[in-house]
């Protein structure tokens, strides 16, 4: 089996340290390269992981079998098409695009060029999320009637601040913090959302240029109503970076899914933290698309699944605007199978 | 001393009748073929009618069905009695407006028993919130999550034209919170579900728009399985958050090894959730009333602000109903949407 050649194309988000660290670690994947507009992260990532600082075309270039991209949202539209036309399989971070027009131009085009496009929901691979979509699927919770979503998060200010930039993120919390809980639904209800109302506002954090706080409410075809609280409303002072539950009320049970419960207490001179000691979900999700370079074939998900929430993600925007539920509207493309397994 | 008249034999009425004998005031009974069984072992006087009721008392505290409580409010205050009313005060705004201005013109006060402002986490919660802890309230969550009453499906509480249903008669705790903690709310968007009960709407989201752009997610259920009864509370604001969980604040657990005579599960101590605290919560509220009543004070929470909560609460179910977001002005609510 030959070594898998991967690139970054930027260090922008977060989460790309996390990705490089789990593609070095690997002996079935050759790190090639990275690419990054900002001279000062390029430096650091260089020296923190010794490979070579290319363009986005250079880095496609050197011959890749996949891209994973973590540039600022806006700037993945462009990437993913450079990457698609070089015919190299693409992870992208959430969310895909930051509209679905750009999100249908995307998928269509990696579909076209017979490469792998997904999107970054490691939800997806954590343990309690995972049996939380087989107690559903078994048929053990019964119909599933009402969801409350939690996913906050503190205000992030790292990497330049480019959340907060309208322009560079295409929106705050909304578009940061509702799509893995949207996306999780999904698969966990095997539904599709009709209908989104949502509101938000600017309180937290200083002359914010992008809502910091949102709530939704989705409305499945199936009937079930579902909550997402995608609000950045933990303080600075938090002992985390946020975190991501469910309450899951069903016919014959309730039940609540934490990804990040595996954690213990830390109390040093002037604070206090929680550190994870679990959550293996990124490694996992890589495994898994890594596997579907090589085969074709992933079971956890589908090239969908990123047009999906960015649908979600825009119809709440719609709502915020009117003050009024709006229905999302069906994507152009046919829904998955079950298994989650689709041509690439 | 005031004699206070409970109207009513239900589950609240006995817990009334419980504090009021802590209070130690007289008590009178009338209503529902339960009065007797709830007189036994007190000293309270038993009526055959209502009539003979209010002229024995000087304070009505109406314990009845939702739907009763504007009739039995405007005979109270007619015959010189105050009164004392159970949430929700009516079902619509207007109704609610109707009967504060009917006391009000009769020369009489009128108390609405929002009882959790007297819960002393609710309270502890909203005065670090006056002190700043929080900064401006930004995003507000609130639950309230447990069981079906144990009532057959006729009961009046789950039948939506008496009791506005889970929004109105549960949810409407909150409503009043979220109120008092972030103030006026203008627009309201709510979702119920029938998920555990078969005949009834047994569990709801909602989601308010405050005045001053805070938001609240509220949820209510009877979903949940017994003996579950848990209530959250979580308040984020521009500089601060505020968290916390109330399903075992009594300090202790105790697990039984054979199960209790209440039957298996029913381990929890409700009676402790407070100790230490002074007077249980709805104790503290009727004396809270009884002081405005025999003096000049304020109480934790007054008829005017009950009317908001009902407006609100109207509007939620409003939208339950319709599937659309209800914005909230002085408006009455169509009566017709609100009784289906």
């Amino acid at each position: 089996m030959h070594e898998l050649r991967v690139g970054i194309s930027s260090f922008a988000h977060l989460h790309a340290d996390a990705y490089a660290e789990v593609l070095r670690r690997s002996p079935y994947v050759q790190l090639v390269g990275f690419s990054d507009a900002d001279d000062r992260r390029a430096a650091r990532v260089s020296a923190e992981f010794g490979i070579p600082r290319l363009s986005n075309q250079g880095l496609l270039d050197a011959g890749l079998d996949a891209l994973i991209v973590c540039s600022e949202n806006s700037r993945h539209r462009e990437i993913v098409l450079l990457a698609a036309e070089a015919g190299v399989h693409v992870l992208s971070e959430k969310p895909l695009a930051t509209s679905v027009t750009d999100a249908r131009e995307m998928t269509d085009a990696c579909r076209r060029a017979g490469v792998l496009l997904r999107t970054a929901f490691p939800m997806r691979f954590a343990a309690p999320i995972r049996e939380a979509k087989r107690l559903a699927d078994v048929g053990t919770l019964g119909p599933i009637g009402a969801v409350e979503g939690v996913n906050q998060g503190v205000i992030p200010l790292g990497t330049g601040g480019w959340f907060l930039d309208p322009a560079l993120a295409g929106g705050g919390a909304v578009t940061d913090h509702s799509v893995h809980l949207a996306d999780c639904l999904r698969w966990i209800l095997s539904d599709e959302v009709q209908s989104v109302y949502a509101q938000s506002n600017s309180l937290i954090g200083t002359a914010a240029r992008v809502e910091t706080a949102g709530l939704l409410v989705l409305e499945f075809s199936k009937g079930t109503v579902a909550t997402i609280d995608c609000s950045w409303s933990r303080p600075p002072g938090y002992p985390s970076w946020g975190g991501l539950s469910m309450r899951i009320v069903a016919r014959d049970a309730v039940l609540d899914v934490d990804p990040f419960a595996q954690s213990f207490a830390e109390y040093d001179q002037h604070r206090t933290s929680r550190t994870n000691w679990g959550d293996t979900s990124n490694a996992a999700m890589i495994d898994e698309f890594l596997t579907g370079c090589r085969t074709g074939i992933t079971p956890s998900s589908d090239p969908l699944d990123g047009l999906h929430a960015a649908a979600i993600v825009e119809a709440a925007y719609a709502s915020i605007r009117t003050g009024s539920p709006v229905d999302v509207g069906k994507p152009l493309i046919p829904l998955t199978t079950p298994q989650g397994r689709h041509e690439a | 001393m005031r004699r206070v008249g409970i109207v009513g034999s239900g589950f609240i009425a006995a817990q009334h009748l419980r504090s009021w004998t802590t209070i130690g005031v007289p008590v009178h009974l009338y209503g529902g073929s339960g009065v007797a069984k709830l007189s036994a072992g007190t000293t309270a006087s038993v009526h055959t009618d209502l009539a003979s009721l209010l002229e024995s008392v000087d304070v009505v505290d109406i314990c009845t069905p939702t739907d009763t409580h504007r009739d039995l409010a405007v005979s109270a205050a007619r015959m010189g009695c105050d009164v004392i009313c159970e949430k929700p005060l009516a079902l619509l705004a207007a109704e609610a407006e109707e009967i504060a201005e009917l006391c009000r013109a009769a020369g009489r006060q009128l108390h609405v028993a929002h009882v959790l402002r007297y819960f002393p986490e609710y309270a502890a919660l909203r005065q670090r919130v006056i002190e700043g802890a929080v900064g401006r309230p930004a995003v507000i969550r609130l639950a309230r999550e447990s069981f079906a009453p144990g009532r057959p499906a006729t009961h009046w509480l789950f039948d939506r034209a008496r009791s506005g249903g889970i929004i109105c008669d549960l949810m409407i705790h909150d409503i009043d919170y979220a109120r008092w903690l972030a103030g006026p709310v203008t627009r309201v968007f709510a979702r119920t579900a029938r998920i555990a009960a078969t005949d009834f709407d047994d569990h709801a989201f909602a989601v308010l728009t405050h005045t001053s752009g805070a938001l609240t997610h509220l949820t209510a259920s009877w979903a949940f399985p017994r003996p579950t009864f848990q209530t959250r509370v979580e308040i984020a604001g521009s500089t601060g958050l505020l968290s916390t969980t109330m399903d075992h604040s009594a300090g202790l657990d105790l697990q039984l090894r054979t199960p209790s005579s209440a039957g298996a599960g029913a381990v929890g101590f409700p009676d402790m959730d407070h100790a230490g605290t002074g007077d249980d919560p709805l104790t503290a509220q009727l004396r809270d009333f009884l002081d405005a009543i025999e003096g000049a004070s304020v109480p934790r929470v007054t008829a005017a602000e009950a009317i908001e909560a009902v407006r609100i609460a109207a509007a939620t179910h409003e939208s339950s109903l319709t599937g659309e977001a209800v914005e909230i002005g002085k408006v009455q609510i169509g009566e017709a949407i609100c009784m289906s």
